[in-house]
């Protein structure tokens, strides 16, 4: 008995270790602090068997199922212009793009990024509704009048990130973001 | 604020102190064998007799850490913008199934915590199986309801109460003339469920500040991250 849930423990422990998804180590290690809890049991220890029961398979679980999914997505437009934000081999790449994407990292959110063209004009925006974007960039002057959306100044003079006005709450976070630790840093 | 900051500061100040003081008369006993302890404390399960008797020193300091990885967990997750949609799940079946677990394990966990010194468990394993049944509701309930039903202040200011009541509990012996963390209250009958001294009430107390604790990182981790 307690050897096979020793070696159980052991199988369970190398599959989290070398689970690639996340989700699966998890599970995992479910599986292990149950394995490991009716072996506290088997060996006459029950106290710890309860504590790990409660803690090991449900409580960590449940924080770490939370902990690991995004929140949402920020759909953003970039006009392709190095070294702002490009396309590499290996997925995307500029100082705007790692910008957003310490900013996603920051706040648990996934960035849905489109290429457009070129500028959108006014009548796109206002009409065209697969212009729908949360954030348009792309070494975009701050000058440039885009309906419905606001320029946010980071700190490469004259240059903006376009952030969509309805979405308070993107703009509001990215605002202090861009202003608190990005510029100290620069 | 300030002022409950600064009572807690002067009311740890004076726990050290204290401590330091009657340093010398600490007693660091260790009983023969298992007879010897229940006969020590009265406690039949040897485990509690252990980490609420003999090294109740040990327990108030995990307790302490305890409350600072909830304090930590509020602070740094409230860096994060809150979920503006809470998507909960709002099936007839799921909602019935939850409540009556919910129940079933806070009873089942407060049991765990007040019979610790006569069965298996204790207040930190008992506090957890009841906020698990808090976590099953938590997915099925909006926001809203999850905040007026556990409020936060109240439950920081519940929890910061009965730290303060076991730092007493663990001072008070210093009056009647013993050294701290000595069992004040007579031993009882082992096996009774009153007995053990002041072992079952720690228990208790620190079963429900585990409660409180676990459901609120498991609140704030679903307010700022959301569920599924």
């Amino acid at each position: 008995m307690e050897v096979t849930l020793g070696f159980m423990g052991i199988i369970f422990a190398i599959g989290v270790v070398l689970s690639h998804n996340p989700m699966r180590a998890v599970i995992f290690m479910g599986a292990f602090s149950i394995t490991m809890a009716t072996y506290y049991y088997a060996m006459g220890a029950p106290d710890v068997a309860m504590a790990e029961a409660t803690l090991g398979a449900v409580f960590t679980t449940f924080i770490y199922v939370v902990a690991m999914k995004h929140r949402g997505s920020i759909k953003v437009a970039y006009i392709r212009k190095e070294p702002f934000f490009f396309k590499t081999n290996n997925g995307f790449a500029g100082s705007e793009y790692h910008l957003l994407k310490r900013f996603a990292d920051k706040n648990a959110m996934h960035l849905e990024i489109t290429r457009i063209a070129e500028i959108p004009s006014h009548k796109d925006l206002q009409t065209d509704r697969s212009f729908q974007f949360d954030i348009i960039c792309g070494g975009l002057k701050d000058s440039l009048s885009l309906p419905g959306y606001t320029p946010l100044p980071y700190h490469l003079r004259g240059f903006a990130i376009y952030v969509k006005t309805d979405s308070e709450d993107i703009y509001e976070s990215l605002e202090d973001f861009l202003v608190g630790d990005v510029n100290e840093e620069y | 604020m300030k002022n409950i900051r600064l009572i807690s500061v002067l009311l740890f100040g004076i726990f050290i102190s204290m401590l330091l003081v009657s340093a010398e008369t600490i007693s660091y006993v260790q009983p023969d064998n298992v007879t010897g302890a229940v006969k020590d404390t009265g406690a039949i399960n040897v485990i509690a007799a252990y980490y609420l008797g003999y090294r109740l020193f040990d327990t108030l300091f995990e307790i302490l850490v305890f409350t600072v990885a909830v304090q930590g967990v509020v602070y740094l997750l409230g860096h994060i913008p809150t979920l503006e949609q809470h998507k909960p799940m709002r099936e007839k079946a799921i909602i019935i199934y939850t409540d009556l677990i919910f129940g079933a394990s806070l009873i089942t966990g407060m049991y765990i915590a007040v019979a610790g010194h006569i069965s298996a468990g204790g207040g930190f394993v008992g506090g957890i199986v009841g906020a698990t049944g808090a976590v099953l509701v938590f997915l099925t309930m909006p926001m809203e309801d999850i905040e007026n039903e556990f409020n936060h202040k109240y439950m920081a200011i519940w929890e910061a109460v009965i730290l303060i009541t076991i730092f007493i509990l663990a001072l008070i012996p210093i009056l009647k003339g013993m050294s701290p963390m000595e069992n004040f209250l007579p031993l009882g009958t082992p096996g009774h469920i009153i007995s053990g001294g002041i072992i079952p009430i720690v228990d208790t107390l620190i079963g429900i500040k585990v409660l409180i604790g676990a459901v609120t990182i498991a609140q704030t981790f679903i307010k700022h991250r959301g569920v599924f």
